[in-house]
């Protein structure tokens, strides 16, 4: 029993961390510019596909993740240059709604210039190995993960308290009016927040399809989804909000699939987002609210 | 003596409402002037539009001779044009350090940003103790004298403040513009915008009335302060 508690653990932060990095990169975007990204998703199939490619065309793994990296950030930089920047500081519903465009206007294209189907992924093998430690099996793609999500937060952490791109983001999702009163420009910080949540979806794509080994045009929405209740358990813009529901969410659902028993299962989903409620009831604005949004904005 | 900052015909519109209707007005170098009126009398609404928040709706402005209508807030910094806003407005989230950090943030190198980080908390003893603190756990004075620091920071040669002495005790609003002198007598030129209306005339070289998005009278602080018109600016008669 402890055995499967400790294996499921193991792959309860796997999960929530792939959710933390996606709620994570919702956050910075909403906390810079008010803007719920529903096409965050369709930046993990553009990075799924990178990864097909770079299969088929026999690229070296290494390459093959920064290629995919790259694309991510790069996809969500233009994304934001192409359909965001002209709704700029538009209502919320206006942004939420311009989100919902790219994101079909990208499923149509990746549907009708890839495929429908689902499309395999080639992987290094060393993907689909595990490791027996102290009796427990453990995927090496549920252990990447976990690592590639500490050092992605690490890092996140380090830029967003150091550099001073990192700190003007936080200066802008407070009030972004005085951040550019210090002569700080409004596109360097949400260019910014972009390429971030790019890097961050980038690096979730990865980890998700490391584990599905195939990609499909509809690939992003169920994770981004996710997230997006991961983000609002956390409290919606709070960066380290996001990062803890998104963990929250991942051991609600692991540990549910894993101890439910059996004619339990088939309500596995409605239970988890009825206990997702019930926090909500107990703290209306999230886990960790940000403050920046909860101070009246003059 | 040319002027610094010179406005002429000046407008900021809000849908329908125009909140200021074509003003004129000058700061020289190295003067404390102050703009006085009742609420709703276009002050904020000046200085906003001066810094680049609001845009302006016609009229001119220019910074030591060059044109700088409709610039936008981040250039306008670069060209040494700060405003500390009204209501203080510091980043409660960040440290004072942060705080300053990102006023001087068009700063070119890190020795010019060390150097004037010194320079400005010589001015503000109380922030270099509290350099670690978050910025919303400090007093509302310390905000204020924050707020100062932080647009300093930027090494403005003219320097906009809204109401510095907002919500202030009144102990604490003498040590505002105490400091506001020893900042002109440092070499900043202020343009300051104040209900306080007998301590900024104490202070201030010289001073203008608005009322209605007009200006209604000038003159230097004491005759301002002898004057009628500055009782019918605050009663909008």
């Amino acid at each position: 029993m402890l055995d499967l508690f400790l294996q499921q653990t193991v792959n309860a932060v796997a999960l929530g961390g792939t959710y933390a990095l996606l709620a994570l990169g919702l956050a910075v975007v909403f906390s810079v510019m008010g803007l719920i990204n529903f096409a965050h998703g369709e930046l993990m199939t553009i990075t799924g596909y990178v990864l097909m490619a770079c299969g088929i065309a026999g690229v070296p793994f290494a390459l093959t993740v920064i290629l995919a990296l790259g694309a991510a950030m790069l996809a969500a930089v233009a994304m934001e240059r192409i359909a965001f920047r002209p709704v700029r500081g538009a209502s919320g519903p206006t942004l939420l709604v311009t989100s919902f465009a790219v994101s079909m206007i990208l499923q149509v294209l990746f549907q009708n210039l890839i495929s429908t189907r689902s499309q395999p992924v080639l992987l290094p093998a060393v993907l689909s190995e595990s490791v027996t430690i102290g009796g427990l099996v453990i995927g090496y793609n549920k252990l990447i993960a976990v690592a590639c999500t500490v050092v992605l937060l690490a890092f996140l952490d380090w830029f967003m308290r150091k550099r001073r791109t990192g700190i003007a983001m936080r200066a802008a999702a407070e009030d972004f009016a005085v951040t550019r009163l210090m002569g700080i420009r409004a596109n360097t910080v949400i260019s910014g927040a972009f390429a971030i949540s790019g890097l961050l979806a980038g690096a979730a794509a990865i980890l998700w399809v490391s584990q599905r080994s195939s990609v499909d045009p509809l690939m992003g929405f169920v994770p981004v989804l996710k997230a997006f209740i991961a983000a609002i358990l956390g409290g919606l813009g709070s960066l380290r909000g996001a990062v803890l529901g998104g963990f929250l969410l991942g051991f609600i659902e692991v540990y549910l699939a894993a101890f439910l028993s059996g004619e339990w299962q088939e309500f596995r989903d409605p239970i988890a987002l009825s206990l997702v409620v019930l926090v909500l009831l107990v703290r209306p604005n999230g886990l960790l609210p940000s403050q920046a949004m909860l101070s009246v904005k003059v | 003596m040319s002027a610094l900052l010179d406005v002429r015909d000046l407008r900021v519109r809000y849908g329908p409402v125009e909140a200021v209707r074509g003003i004129d007005f000058r700061v020289h170098v190295g003067e404390i002037v102050v703009l006085l009126g009742a609420n709703g009398a276009g002050k904020s609404s000046t200085l906003n539009t001066l810094c680049g928040l609001v845009p302006t709706a016609g009229g001119e402005v220019r910074l030591d001779g060059e044109a700088i209508t409709g610039l936008a807030t981040e250039d306008l910094v670069r060209r040494g044009l700060t405003l500390s806003p009204e209501g203080r407005r510091v980043f409660g989230t960040l440290t004072v350090a942060e705080n300053l950090l990102l006023g001087g943030y068009t700063l070119e190198g890190a020795e010019t940003r060390a150097e004037t980080e010194t320079h400005v908390l010589d001015l503000f003893p109380i922030l270099a103790e509290r350099r670690a603190q978050y910025a919303s756990t400090l007093s509302g004075g310390q905000q204020q004298m924050l707020a100062v620091a932080r647009a300093l920071m930027s090494r403005p040669r003219l320097l906009l403040l809204d109401e510095p002495s907002l919500g202030l005790a009144p102990q604490i609003i003498e040590q505002v513009f105490e400091l506001i002198v020893t900042l002109r007598d440092s070499g900043v030129t202020v343009l300051l915008v104040e209900q306080n209306a007998a301590l900024s005339l104490e202070i201030a070289d010289r001073g203008y009335l608005l009322a209605g998005g007009l200006i209604t009278g000038s003159g230097t602080g004491a005759e301002l302060a002898a004057s009628d018109t500055l009782e019918a600016a605050y009663l909008g008669s």
